[in-house]
C-alpha cells in the first residue's frame, strides 16, 4: 500500500483540470458559433483572436490560481507540507466537497466576465460595430451557464474519487461523513441543471432566428447558408443530450454504489463501513447507511456477546433450576411437614385457649373465693377479740373468786385453829375430868363430847380445807387456762390478722392473678386466631411451592426451547463474525 | 390381886401405840420446845406430824401422833422380867383395850430415856 501523501499528490491539479478543458471547450463552442452566426467586419479577426488569446490565457491562469487556493489543505497534504491529522483530512475533505461548486462558479465567471471584457477590449483595438459587440458578449453570457455546468458535472468524480483516496489515507468513514454535512439541494441543482440545458439552446436558437430575421430584412446581408445552421443544431442537440446524459450519469453513480451497499447489507455482509462517494441527498444516505452498518454490527457484536451470555446463563440456569427443582421438593416436603405441626400447634393453639379460658374462670372463682375468705377472716378475727374480752373477764372473775376461796380458807383456818384449840381444851378437860374420879366423870364426858365436836369441826374444816384446796387448784387452773386461753386468743388474733393479711394479699394477687389471666385468655385467644391463620398460610406457601416445583418443572421445556433459539442465534452471530 | 389402872391416855405413834397413865400427864398442849418425839422408840428416822399432841408431865414431856383418854378400869398386865430394863425402864405394863394390847409407859421415864439417847441408851 502507498503512503498517503504519495496517494494525495497531485490530487487538487487533478481536481481542476477539467474546469480548464471546460472554459477551452466553453471558448471553443463560443468562438465557433460566433464565427457562424456574426459577420465579423473585415480585417478585426486577427485582432479579435489575439485578445480572445490574451485574455483566455489570463483568465486560465487567474481562475486556476483562486480553485488551487480554495484547495490548499489538499494540496499540502499532498505535497507534505500538512501533516496528515484527522482534523487535516476531515478539513480537506471539505475543500474536495466545495471544489465542484468553485469550480462552476470560476468557469461560470471567465467565461461570462470574459465573454464580455473580450468583445470591448476588441472593440476597442478595432472599429467594431457596438451591435457585433453585444452580440458577441451575448454569445459568451448564453454559453457561460452550459459550460459551468458541464464543468461542474465533470468534477464530481474526481472529487469523489479524491474523496476516496482521503478516506484511504486514513480518515475513517463515520468521520468524513460527520465532517462534511448533508446538503440537501438535489431539487435546485437538478432545476438548475435543466434550465441551464433548456434555455441556453433556446438562447442561441432566438439569437439565431433573430440573426437570421435580420440578415432577412438588410438586403446587403450575406447568406450564411443551410450546413452551419445545421450544424449548430446538431451541437445544440448534442450538449443537451450530453448534458442530460452527464447529469444522470454522475448523479446516478452514487445510487448505484448505495443499492450495491444496502443489496450488501440486505444479504447480512456488514461490518465495517464503506465509503460511498456521493452529492447531496445521496451522501446524506450513505452517511445514514454507514451509521446503520456501524449501529448494526455493534448491536450484532452485543448480540452475538449476549447470546453467549445467555447459553451460559440458561447453562447456569439450567443446573440452577435442577437444584431449584429439588429444593422445591424439598421444601414442599418441608412445608407439608411443617404444615402438619403448624396444624398441630393449632390445635393446641386452642387447646391452651380453651384452658385459659378455664384457668381465667378459676380465677375468677379464686377471687370470690379469696374475697371470701378475707371477709370471714376479718370476722373471725372479731369473734377472736371478743373471745379474748370474754377470757380476759374469766380471767379476771376466777382471780377474784381464788381471792374469796382464799379468803375463805383463812376462815377455815382460824376455824380449824379454834377447834384444835377447842380439842385440846376438851382433851384436857376431859383428862381432868378423868383425873378427878368419879366425880368429874359427868364433866369428862362433856368433855369428850365437845371434843368429839372439836374433832367433828376439825375433820369439816379439814374437809372443807381439802375442798378449799381443790377449789384453788381448780381456780388455780382456770385461770392458767385463762390464761392460757388468754394467751391463745392473744396468739389467734395475731394469726386471724395476719390470715387476713395473707387473705388480703391472696386477694391482690388473686386480683392480680384474674386480671393476668384474663389477659393470658385473650392473648390466647389472639394467638389462637394467629395460629389459624399461620395454618392457612402454611397452606397457601405449600400451595405456592409445589405450583413452584411444577413451574420449576414446565421450565424444563422452555429452557431447552431457550437453548435451541439462543444456540442459533449464537451460530448467527459467530457466522458473521466469520464470514468477516 | 392383880393389879388395875383407870384412867390412861391411849397414843399413837405412826403405826404404833403406847399408853400413859393419865396421872402422869399434867396437860395436853401443842408441840413446843425440845420435847422428845415417841415415834423415835420405834424409828429413829422418824419425824414429829404437824397435828402433834405434846404430854406435859411435872418434868418432862412427851410428843405423841394422836391420843384419846381412856376413863375406865383396866387391868394392868404385869412386865415379864425380861423386859423390865427395856426403854430405859419406863414400861409399867400392859392394858387391853379394844381387842389391843398397849404398852403402858411411864412419861418422864420414857422421856428421860428419848432424851438420853433412844433406843440405843436402853
Amino acid at each position: 500500500m502507498s503512503e498517503p501523501s504519495s496517494r494525495l499528490k497531485g490530487r487538487s491539479r487533478y481536481l481542476t483540470n477539467h474546469s480548464t478543458i471546460a472554459v477551452f471547450a466553453g471558448i471553443v463552442i463560443a468562438v465557433a458559433y460566433a464565427a457562424v452566426a456574426i459577420a465579423f467586419p473585415p480585417g478585426t479577426r486577427l485582432a479579435f483572436g489575439v485578445v480572445l488569446g490574451v485574455s483566455a490565457l489570463v483568465f486560465q491562469i487567474t481562475g486556476d490560481l483562486f480553485e488551487q487556493r480554495r484547495l490548499r489543505t489538499l494540496r499540502g497534504l499532498g505535497d507534505g507540507s500538512v501533516p496528515f491529522t484527522r482534523d487535516a483530512l476531515a478539513t480537506a475533505a471539505r475543500e474536495v466537497v466545495r471544489a465542484p461548486d468553485v469550480s462552476f462558479l470560476v468557469v461560470l465567471a471567465l467565461l461570462g466576465g470574459g465573454a464580455v471584457l473580450v468583445s470591448v477590449i476588441w472593440s476597442v483595438v478595432v472599429d467594431v460595430p457596438r451591435a457585433t459587440v453585444l452580440r458577441l458578449s451575448f454569445i459568451g453570457v448564453a454559453i457561460a451557464p452550459l459550460t459551468a455546468v458541464m464543468s461542474n458535472l465533470v468534477t464530481w468524480p474526481r472529487a469523489r474519487r479524491v474523496l476516496a483516496d482521503l478516506v484511504d489515507a486514513g480518515l475513517p468513514v463515520e468521520a468524513i461523513y460527520a465532517a462534511v454535512p448533508a446538503r440537501f439541494e438535489l431539487k435546485p441543482r437538478l432545476v438548475l441543471f435543466a434550465g441551464v440545458a433548456t434555455l441556453t439552446p433556446l438562447l442561441l436558437v432566438s439569437d439565431m432566428a433573430v440573426s437570421r430575421l435580420g440578415q432577412a430584412l438588410q438586403a446587403d446581408a450575406g447568406d450564411m447558408g443551410a450546413l452551419p445552421l445545421a450544424v449548430l443544431g446538431l451541437l445544440v442537440v448534442l450538449m443537451v443530450i450530453a448534458c442530460a446524459a452527464l447529469v444522470g450519469s454522475v448523479l446516478g453513480a452514487p445510487l448505484a454504489e448505495l443499492a450495491k451497499e444496502t443489496e450488501r447489507l440486505a444479504t447480512g455482509d456488514y461490518g465495517t463501513p464503506r465509503f460511498v462517494p456521493g452529492e447531496f441527498e445521496a451522501w446524506a444516505a450513505a452517511a445514514s447507511i454507514a451509521v446503520l452498518e456501524s449501529d448494526l454490527a455493534t448491536t450484532t457484536r452485543r448480540l452475538a456477546d449476549a447470546a453467549s451470555n445467555i447459553v451460559q446463563s440458561t447453562g447456569e440456569l439450567s443446573e440452577g433450576r435442577v437444584q431449584h427443582l429439588a429444593a422445591a421438593e424439598e421444601q414442599s416436603a418441608a412445608l407439608a411437614a411443617t404444615t402438619s405441626t403448624t396444624e398441630e400447634l393449632a390445635r393446641s393453639a386452642r387447646q391452651i385457649a380453651v384452658n385459659a379460658q378455664r384457668v381465667s374462670e378459676l380465677a375468677g372463682g379464686t377471687l370470690e373465693s379469696a374475697r371470701a375468705g378475707k371477709a370471714s377472716a376479718d370476722q373471725f378475727t372479731g369473734a377472736m377479740q371478743a373471745v379474748r374480752v370474754g377470757n380476759q373477764a374469766i380471767a379476771d372473775s376466777v382471780v377474784r373468786l381464788n381471792k374469796r376461796v382464799q379468803q375463805v380458807g383463812r376462815i377455815v383456818e382460824f376455824i380449824n385453829g379454834i377447834a384444835d384449840k377447842s380439842d385440846l381444851l376438851a382433851l384436857n378437860a376431859e383428862l381432868e375430868g378423868n383425873k378427878a374420879g368419879e366425880v368429874g366423870r359427868g364433866f369428862s364426858l362433856v368433855a369428850a363430847e365437845m371434843r368429839r365436836l372439836a374433832e367433828s369441826v376439825m375433820q369439816s374444816t379439814a374437809e372443807i380445807g381439802r375442798l378449799i384446796e381443790e377449789i384453788r387448784d381448780a381456780t388455780n387452773a382456770a385461770v392458767m387456762a385463762t390464761e392460757a386461753g388468754v394467751k391463745a386468743t392473744d396468739a389467734g388474733a395475731v394469726l386471724a390478722t395476719r390470715v387476713g393479711e395473707g387473705l388480703g394479699r391472696i386477694l391482690d394477687f388473686a386480683n392480680l392473678s384474674a386480671d393476668a389471666m384474663q389477659s393470658i385468655s385473650l392473648a390466647t385467644g389472639q394467638q389462637q386466631q394467629g395460629t389459624d391463620q399461620l395454618v392457612a398460610s402454611m397452606g397457601d406457601i405449600l400451595v405456592s411451592t409445589r405450583a413452584a416445583a411444577d413451574a420449576s418443572r414446565a421450565m424444563e421445556a422452555t429452557h431447552a426451547e431457550l437453548l435451541a433459539v439462543t444456540g442459533a442465534l449464537e451460530s448467527v452471530a459467530r457466522g458473521r463474525e466469520d464470514s468477516r | 390381886m392383880a393389879d388395875t389402872v383407870e384412867g390412861v391416855v391411849l397414843c399413837r405413834v405412826g403405826a404404833d401405840r403406847l399408853a400413859v397413865l393419865a396421872g402422869d400427864v399434867v396437860g395436853v398442849e401443842l408441840p413446843q420446845g425440845p420435847a422428845p418425839y415417841a415415834g423415835r422408840l420405834f424409828d429413829d428416822g422418824a419425824r414429829t406430824p404437824d397435828d402433834a399432841r405434846l404430854l406435859r408431865h411435872e418434868t418432862a414431856a412427851l410428843v405423841v401422833d394422836a391420843l384419846e383418854i381412856h376413863a375406865e378400869r383396866l387391868r394392868l398386865i404385869p412386865v415379864p422380867v425380861v423386859l423390865t430394863q427395856v426403854v430405859g425402864g419406863a414400861l409399867r405394863g400392859f392394858v387391853q383395850v379394844a381387842d389391843a394390847l398397849w404398852p403402858v409407859v411411864s412419861l418422864p421415864a420414857l422421856a428421860a430415856h428419848l432424851r438420853a439417847g433412844g433406843p440405843e441408851a436402853a
